[in-house]
């Protein structure tokens, strides 16, 4: 790592990361500090209704075997799309800053003429947005702690389950995160790399909400990330998701390590 | 000692031309002047130098290392101004001085802080508010603040006042005395006349000339008016070192070609009443090799 490239990614990223850390947290807080209440206030009748158990099974992205049960809600914050876009979107930040954002406003050329390997520019920003990405979602779980014990804190995550969670989201965030990075290290466009980017997200999203609706989704369901995101089985199951972990930091290792190659190999100046 | 060495470089942009089969050689402490029209290549090459770019063919050598390879061994001792300089907005010049320090590895602060007081540089702003000139200035002592042993500026005076120029001009002159290498482009003649000591002309991607700069002044050649005394005189039949001769009444104009004691020797004992033999007319020349790549 180099200290310069550090401290002038730091001072990049924090805003980022500190807007969308609070928001993650603040969400999660009044989600975990209000939901109890909202399932008691819900009939079991309302519970059982098929097309809210549609609704509920396709943004969590997995089957409910019978009844919305306490775990399932418990699980909804975490799988929600305000949640997932907050901390993708600061994935999508941090990861297209090099070397799109900064072929695109033109600093490359003054960095670049500077003493330092690609390879070692490369790892510098990989332990930032790493870095930032663990905040993010700890602040989420901080905030989701913090909103149970207001709430009562009975029915909050236990701790082992969070760990899950962190590390399947992390994961997740990591492999959306590469696979942005390999979109900035082919272009020199800041903004369509955040555009394909997010298309990539939203048909992720859309594939796993359908997969849940529409059988011929089940096909190609494997291939969106979000698949292998499924914090209700964590909380229903209470064991580690490990093929969906190895499955999602694999395919984050293959991308950045792609984007790696792409970035040292490639020509790099302002266009 | 060469610091600069570069062998049938080729550069292409798919079915655009970057450079083409470029050979300089740049020796240790000189100011070397690197010219050409608008996109004749003249950033390409500099960019394959500092290793951003990979060449198509041929090869590119600095202190006699791989520019693509061991760009980073080879940056530690280069400064570089770029020809469009962005800098980090929220920087202040300050902060970015400490930054380069940083990622160099080394104390920058001491020497870019005299820089900067001799540009009449306030560091104390933020890149943001500087004006087109101030950050120039600001990319120049980022640049030299290592004292490196070759300094590559891409129009280092574009959008720099004249006194900042000319404080530049005496800058560089004496890191080339203290036996650094100063490599930059320009569309500047009378500054390439006045600070360089080689020149290489591109046109078109390709290298006109490449020669000393007091090799190019001879091969300008002088103009030369003659001011016979009378008729009789003025109908002297001028020799073949004299072209592009033009007569109007006693008045002879004509380009000298060759070396001035020739035309001196041819002179004496004529019957003139006037003679001036003017400097040789750099942007002349310089203009004849932009549009004609030095054909005639």
């Amino acid at each position: 790592m180099n200290r310069g490239l550090l401290f002038k990614s730091i001072r990049e990223v924090w805003p980022a990361t500190l807007l969308c850390g609070l928001l993650a947290a603040a969400f999660e807080g009044l989600v975990a500090a209000i939901f109890p209440g909202i399932q008691q206030q819900m009939g079991a009748q309302v519970m059982s209704m098929e097309f809210v158990k549609r609704i509920v099974e396709g943004m969590l992205g997995t089957k409910i075997a019978d009844q919305i049960g306490p775990e399932v809600l418990q699980a909804v914050p975490w799988a929600h799309p305000i949640l997932l876009a907050l901390v993708l979107s600061h994935v999508l930040i941090c990861c297209t800053r090099l070397p799109s954002g900064e072929v695109d406003r033109g600093t490359i050329d003054i960095a670049l003429g500077l003493p330092i390997t690609r390879w070692r520019w490369m790892w510098t920003e990989t332990v930032i947005c790493v870095v930032a990405s663990m905040i993010v979602v700890t602040l989420a779980l901080v905030g989701s702690f913090i909103g149970s014990s207001i709430a009562g804190g009975e029915r909050g995550l236990s701790l082992i389950s969070a760990g899950m969670i962190y590390v399947n989201l992390l994961g997740l965030c990591l492999a959306f995160g590469s696979a942005a990075w390999l979109f900035s290290s082919l272009g020199d466009r800041r903004g369509k790399v955040l555009t394909i980017s997010f298309i990539l997200i939203v048909v992720s999203l859309l594939v796993s909400y359908l997969e849940q609706l529409w059988d011929p989704a089940g096909y190609v369901a494997w291939l969106s990330a979000l698949s292998y995101y499924r914090p209700v089985n964590i909380l229903r199951d209470a064991q580690w998701p490990m093929r969906d972990i190895v499955v999602l930091y694999a395919a984050a290792l293959v991308l950045w390590g792609s984007a790696s190659v792409v970035f040292c190999r490639r020509d790099l100046c302002t266009t | 000692m060469s610091i600069i060495q570069t062998q049938q470089l080729t550069r292409t942009y798919g079915r655009h031309r970057g450079v083409q089969a470029l050979s300089l050689d740049v020796p240790r402490g000189s100011v070397y002047g690197f010219l050409g029209p608008n996109g004749a290549g003249k950033t390409t090459a500099i960019r394959v130098l500092l290793g951003f770019l990979r060449p198509s063919g041929g090869e590119a050598k600095v202190f006699g290392k791989d520019c693509w390879r061991d760009g980073c061994k080879i940056k530690r001792d280069v400064g570089y101004l770029p020809g469009d300089l962005r800098l980090y907005h929220w920087m202040t010049g300050e902060s970015a001085l400490r930054w380069v320090g940083q990622v160099r590895g080394c104390d920058v602060m001491t020497h870019g802080r005299e820089l900067s007081e001799e540009f009449g540089l306030d560091l104390s702003r933020k890149v943001r508010e500087m004006s087109r000139g101030t950050r120039q200035k600001l990319g120049l002592v980022l640049a030299m603040a290592h004292n490196p042993k070759l300094l590559i500026l891409d129009e280092p005076t574009a959008s720099l006042d004249p006194v900042m120029q000319q404080k530049l001009h005496e800058r560089l002159r004496g890191m080339a005395d203290r036996g650094n290498t100063v490599f930059f482009s320009s569309h500047t003649l009378s500054e390439v006349d006045r600070l360089c000591d080689r020149v290489a002309i591109v046109r078109e991607g390709e290298l006109v000339t490449e020669q000393p700069l007091e090799d190019l002044r001879a091969s300008a050649g002088h103009k030369v008016v003659i001011h016979w005394k009378d008729e009789s005189t003025a109908k002297t039949d001028p020799p073949e070192f004299l072209k592009h001769v033009h007569r109007e009444g006693l008045t002879l104009t004509a380009d000298l070609d060759g070396p001035v004691h020739r035309f001196i020797g041819w002179i004496q004992g004529k019957g003139f009443d006037d003679l001036s033999i003017s400097p040789p007319d750099l942007e002349a020349l310089f203009h004849h090799y932009y549009e004609n790549g030095g054909g005639s």
